[in-house]
């Protein structure tokens, strides 16, 4: 690469005849990844002088290195702020504390009993959901008065934030753990049926056809045939109704107090917080954020597996 | 072409680090534990623990003793969120239970007591004819409290204690409701007891709950309310911490002489169901004090450190107070 490019002064000559930067780029952010993946070797020193100082070196370096690079800065000015700022160790914490509380916590095992108690309920909640997305996916696939149900039942409820009907579930279940897989299997339900029932929809009519010459019809043609077709949209439903019920379990913990025997990750931080112990809510929101990472690698993993692996991934609405 | 691009890139990245700089000097601004400034933010909660301040903003003898300064109040629900409202430095002055205040005190938090609002006798009530003791309480019986951590839940610990052995065995059973949910759970049948306050367990009562506990049986006559604030805004605004403890004195010695003047300040200010009979009632039931004086403290600060919710107790009432009630008759 010509170090000319480097120099930000001369930014104007090499990058006219190269154009990447149509304005359709989205932002400055995905640069550095595209130019990463790019074949030919002048695009990416233009993009690097156009990033900006020290660009190119930047983007050469391997991705995880350089995203370990902002995470340690971003370790470092929260060290930084927690150390030297003065702000009171009641308002904000450093790394440091949190780490030790992290693992005080997983090591005496109160926070690995109330993520079990978090998982146990967002499970029990999605389970419910992912049965009920089937019991009104199918009938609205093959049936015209199912299709309607659904529409009208997505339409009104799915825009309703799931945390919104959780005074409704204490009135309706009391301070339990019902009220908590109530509103989760709430959360995951209605952005599940929406992706199920596209993907019944934006099943090819030739596949169908050919089911239906082999002679399938209602239950096994949804079986053998939509099913399998939709399926893509199915995972991408799972994974928008985990995001959905992660964060509602969440939330309505937090609202809650005490649910039943024990306490879920939301309560953890509450009670952390009614005791002053303010590294304690920070490792419960740390295990939230790891928690979430995980799940979302999971499903990235399981997509990979199936429609990625069968060729299927055109059709996701991912 | 390009050079537009690139103003168009410079332009984002600037506004992004003004954004940056604005969001940052806004939460510095906020953050600022403390401050001198005109404004004085005070907590109060729910319940006649607080009526003394009421007839503070009736009578508007705050503003009598601190003319230059403009006096906001709010309702916070629980001692832990007074405490990180108080630390945030939004709010000035708060109420919380002993409860909250000794677990804060024990975790390095730096406040004291500016005044004691009262002595209340706290009453835990059930209307299921099925609770009689502690003993009839299972898994999954719902007890309200203000909080974990609260008077009233190291009142049901002492009285766990006491029935069944084991000061944490109820622990689990709480469930955390401000006063007035509490009680609304209660006669609603969603919750199994309720852990509250006057006048709230006075209105279960009358409302067909019964009392299973007393705090007065298990620590003696004590105190309940108490104001607090960061030892850093006392360094600073020690004007305001006199006055407030002056006119808190006041208001105790006015519902005390004249509790039927107070009940109808009372009713005036909260146009509620509650008729100026019943709060003068209330306010002179047996062993409700109103007093500045702390009392009972020590007492219950060992106890909390005996069953471990706190590590450390103070040996001397006047370990956790301000100058203003220094010289007082505290326990």
């Amino acid at each position: 690469m010509p170090s000319s490019t480097d120099t930000p002064d001369a930014p104007d000559a090499p990058d006219v005849p190269d154009t990447p930067d149509t304005p359709d780029t989205p932002d400055a952010s995905d640069a550095s990844d595209t130019s990463a993946g790019a074949p030919a070797a002048a695009p990416p020193g233009a993009r690097a002088a156009d990033t900006g100082r020290g660009g190119t070196p930047w983007s050469r370096l391997p991705t995880w290195a350089r995203r370990t690079v902002v995470f340690a800065a971003l370790i470092a000015i929260w060290q930084a702020y927690a150390s030297l700022s003065g702000v009171s160790r009641f308002v904000f914490v450093g790394p440091a504390d949190v780490a030790e509380a992290f693992a005080r916590g997983w090591a005496n095992g109160d926070i690995a009993a109330a993520t079990a108690t978090t998982m146990r309920l967002l499970l029990t909640g999605m389970g419910i959901g992912i049965a009920l997305t089937v019991v009104l996916t199918v009938p609205a696939t093959t049936t015209r008065i199912g299709d309607d149900i659904l529409t009208l039942l997505t339409s009104m409820i799915n825009p309703l934030p799931s945390v919104a009907v959780l005074p409704l579930a204490i009135l309706w279940f009391g301070l339990t753990d019902s009220a908590l897989v109530f509103v989760t299997a709430n959360a995951v339900l209605w952005p599940m049926t929406v992706n199920v029932s596209m993907g019944f929809r934006t099943v090819p009519a030739t596949i169908t056809m050919v089911g239906r010459n082999l002679g399938l019809r209602g239950w096994r043609l949804t079986r053998d045939v939509l099913m399998p077709a939709a399926l893509p949209h199915a995972i991408a439903g799972l994974k928008t109704g985990w995001a959905f019920g992660w964060r509602t379990i969440i939330a309505a913990e937090l609202v809650f107090g005490v649910a039943g025997a024990h306490g879920g990750l939301g309560f953890f931080i509450n009670n952390s917080r009614y005791f002053a112990r303010i590294p304690d809510v920070f490792a419960g929101l740390v295990t939230i954020a790891v928690i979430g990472i995980a799940f979302d690698l999971v499903f990235g993993w399981v997509e990979r597996r199936t429609v990625g692996r069968w060729g299927m991934k055109e059709g996701a609405a991912i | 072409m390009t050079s537009t691009l690139y103003t168009r890139r410079q332009a984002l990245r600037l506004g992004a680090l003004g954004a940056g700089a604005a969001a940052l000097s806004a939460a510095c601004g906020g953050g600022a534990a403390g401050g001198s400034g005109k404004e004085i933010g005070i907590a109060i909660g729910y319940g006649i623990s607080y009526a003394p301040f009421t007839i503070i903003q009736a009578k508007r003898w705050l503003e009598g003793e601190l003319p230059d300064r403009t006096i906001s109040w709010k309702i916070i629900s629980g001692g832990g969120t007074v405490r990180d409202a108080l630390l945030s430095g939004k709010l000035h002055l708060g109420c919380s239970g002993l409860g909250p205040l000794l677990i804060g005190w024990d975790a390095g938090v730096p406040w004291k007591i500016v005044s004691s609002l009262n002595d209340m006798p706290l009453w835990l009530v059930a209307k299921d004819p099925r609770f009689k003791s502690l003993r009839d309480f299972r898994q999954g019986d719902q007890i309200a409290a203000v909080q974990p951590g609260s008077i009233q839940s190291v009142m049901l610990q002492k009285a766990a204690q006491q029935q069944l052995g084991d000061p944490h065995a109820l622990d689990k059973n709480i469930a955390t409701m401000a006063h007035p949910e509490a009680l609304e759970a209660l006669l609603g049948g969603q919750i199994a007891a309720a852990y509250t306050s006057p006048p709230f367990q006075f209105q279960a009562v009358e409302q067909g709950a019964r009392k299973l506990v007393d705090s007065y049986d298990l620590f003696g006559k004590h105190g309940f309310n108490v104001v607090a604030a960061t030892e850093q805004y006392a360094e600073q605004n020690p004007d305001v911490l006199t006055a407030v403890h002056k006119v808190i004195a006041r208001a105790n010695d006015f519902i005390t002489r004249q509790p039927a003047e107070a009940a109808k300040i009372l009713v005036d200010a909260e146009k509620g169901k509650i008729t100026a009979e019943q709060y003068e009632k209330y306010l002179t039931y047996e062993g409700i004090e109103f007093t500045t004086t702390p009392h009972g403290l020590v007492k219950l600060a060992a106890f909390m450190k005996e069953i471990g919710v706190i590590k450390k107790a103070p040996s001397d009432w006047r370990d956790v107070v301000f100058d203003t009630v220094r010289n007082e008759n505290g326990s």
